[in-house]
């Protein structure tokens, strides 16, 4: 597996870099002009047009600037999809059951869901003889679903889709410098050898190409340009994964896009933690050790 | 088998389900678990096969009461899902009784490997605790449960605290660290320089974490003491259908064995002569009294007022010879030509 990364801003050394690295699917995806089928946060869009006009401190300004919106439980999200206006967007519940939603203009609400896990929203269209789908998961709140996610994921919903290995659990986040894994399917069946770009909001790209398991693994970059202390005080970045496959008839592009979080190790030391932890062991060892005049004698 | 041999292979096998349950009942049943059954082991261990039930309470507080509060909301709204992870501890608190602590619960379990590296080290545990640090000890667990589970984190709700006390318990708990670190994430062992709170609680859970590594290998279970698990369970004890009976005789007062086989130190458990319920606040019903008690029936642990185990003198002569081999089996015996171990205790 080949991982390169680098930052849009600098496309042009880079693209020459990875030309002479031999990273030539990841040159041959950047030069790809057709727009890539994207769902994402609005908030996420408007910072993501903000960095296409030169701002990675904009966006992270911007996002710090917003205030917490009180969360219902059981109401729909907002999401918009980009590059997708003549797209069928599709929301697949925990059980498998689907429901079309109505785009309005590139913007979309997901239905009320009737109970609670991970959703799906599955965004597809036909350009002539290329196929693109756009994949979101979505933890809604609801009633207990009684369904795994595992299942939902594992579910064939588009022809060419990456699948997340799985979606993080509940309490987890997909988190900057942390290694997840994804695997690329076609109608169901894992995809060898396929290239798949990680992209980020701020900017990164990261290539790895699928194994015999269809598996690709991916560690997510540590990105974010202005990093407050403090988990809250940093919003979260989105990233999307692309993959492109050919048929002898047809052409696919799927994207699966998630948010991602600021990496804590930036205002967390490891080495004090440990250092603290061992001034507990001396001084527990001294306290306990103060009473080892007093020794069981028939202890039981 | 004796009963304590029993309970080991019970607490490692449970210890194995709490920390890397995921693997064997997958990555998402465990949120079913948790949803269902809020009472077991850690949210911030990625394989774990539970939950603790003190993470839910906390963020219900916040999230649910204080902020209703705060808003005018509809009160019985905002604390019925307090009711609902109550209600479900309680369905398992039924049936399991205390014995969580004692049988299932992971760093009761960790403790007592700890212990028992201990004892082979040569660390000689003391006989028991003195009595005055057991009663001073004995509030801090209601002190932990009232205002770190449930104070603080209302608090935060009404807007009145800082937003990292939401979980202030979660931040100081041993478990967090160790489930973590059992599977290989030091993700958890840090000092948190976010802001002064973040920086005091995590100084203070480190420092409890190594404190309570080096107390346990010679103290029996420092910091089941203070816990607020236990807390929680004694106050619905009385529920419970397992528990632990006394019929006292006249024998009972000039024995007391069954107070040094406790390892929460429990001297009640020998000086209750007149009540038959002997589940005491801080007992975990481990059964290491009933073992230790040579009276026939006197200790006996009941489920649904039905014995399950009781004591008796053939039973009292075979485990003391066994915890004696086992305590004769030291690093430092091995020098010399010793008696090999019949059992472990």
């Amino acid at each position: 597996m080949k991982i390169v990364q680098h930052k849009r801003s600098s496309s042009l050394p880079v693209v020459l870099l990875c030309s002479f690295l031999g990273a030539t699917a990841m040159v041959d995806a950047m030069a790809n002009t057709t727009p890539r089928m994207i769902i994402t946060k609005p908030s996420a869009a408007a910072s993501n047009e903000h960095q296409h006009h030169g701002g990675h401190q904009q966006h992270g300004q911007q996002g710090a600037q917003q205030q917490p919106r009180p969360r219902r439980r059981g109401a729909g999200k907002q999401l918009i999809l980009k590059n997708g206006e003549g797209a069928v967007v599709k929301f697949w519940a925990p059980d498998l059951s689907t429901t079309e939603v109505a785009l309005e203009g590139n913007r979309f609400t997901t239905p009320k869901p009737a109970v609670d896990n991970y959703h799906a929203l599955i965004a597809e269209q036909q350009i002539g003889n290329l196929k693109q789908a756009a994949i979101r998961y979505m933890y809604m709140r609801g009633k207990p679903s009684k369904e795994s996610p595992s299942k939902l994921a594992a579910a064939q919903k588009t022809e060419l889709e990456i699948e997340p290995a799985p979606i993080p659990r509940e309490h987890h986040r997909y988190m900057a410098n942390k290694v997840w894994e994804f695997i690329v399917r076609f109608k169901g069946e894992p995809l060898s050898g396929i290239p798949v770009m990680l992209e980020t909001s701020q900017g990164s790209r990261v290539e790895a190409t699928s194994n015999d398991a269809g598996l690709v693994q991916f560690t997510i970059p540590d990105d974010f340009s202005e990093v407050k202390p403090g988990r809250r005080k940093n919003p979260a970045a989105e990233l999307s994964l692309f993959a492109e496959y050919k048929t002898e008839s047809a052409q696919y592009e799927t994207t699966l896009s998630a948010a991602y979080h600021v990496d804590p190790d930036h205002w967390r030391s490891k080495g004090w933690g440990v250092a603290v932890a061992g001034l507990g062991l001396v001084v527990g060892g001294f306290v306990g050790g103060i009473g080892r005049g007093n020794k069981r004698g028939k202890k039981q | 088998m004796n009963l304590s041999v029993f309970r080991k292979l019970v607490q490692i096998a449970a210890f194995g389900f709490m920390v890397y349950g995921s693997g064997l009942i997958g990555y998402y049943t465990v949120d079913k678990f948790s949803n269902a059954l809020p009472a077991l082991s850690c949210a911030f261990n990625h394989n774990t096969g539970d939950y603790c039930t003190l993470i839910p309470f906390q963020h219900q507080m916040a999230h649910r009461v204080g902020e209703t509060i705060a808003n005018d909301g509809n009160l019985l709204q905002g604390l019925m899902p307090t009711l609902i992870t109550l209600g479900t501890f309680l369905i398992l608190f039924v049936f399991l009784s205390k014995a969580f602590c004692g049988w299932i619960c992971p760093l009761g379990t960790f403790q007592e490997l700890l212990s028992m590296l201990g004892q082979k080290l040569g660390l000689q545990q003391r006989e028991s605790v003195n009595e005055k640090i057991v009663k001073r000890t004995r509030p801090v667990k209601w002190l932990a449960l009232f205002f770190l589970v449930f104070f603080f984190p209302i608090l935060t709700g009404l807007g009145y605290a800082s937003h990292d006390l939401v979980d202030p318990y979660c931040k100081i708990c041993p478990s967090r660290i160790l489930t973590t670190l059992a599977n290989g994430n030091t993700d958890q062992l840090m000092v948190d320089q976010a802001n002064p709170v973040t920086m005091g609680f995590s100084i203070f859970g480190d420092f409890l974490f190594g404190l309570m590594i080096a107390l346990a290998l010679t103290v029996r279970q420092p910091f089941c003491r203070i816990c607020p698990m236990l807390a929680m369970n004694a106050t619905f004890r009385k529920i419970g259908l397992l528990k632990l009976a006394k019929n006292a005789t006249s024998r009972c007062e000039k024995c007391g064995l069954c107070a040094k086989a406790c390892p929460m130190d429990i001297r009640e458990i020998h000086t209750e002569m007149v009540k038959t319920e002997v589940t005491f606040e801080d007992c975990t019903l481990c059964g290491r009294c009933v073992e230790f008690c040579p009276d026939k029936d006197v200790l006996q642990l009941k489920y649904a007022t039905i014995p399950v185990f009781s004591a008796s003198s053939d039973y009292f002569k075979k485990r003391k010879k066994a915890q004696k081999a086992w305590e004769k089996a030291t690093l430092a015996s091995l020098k010399q030509p010793t008696v090999q171990p019949e059992a472990k205790g």
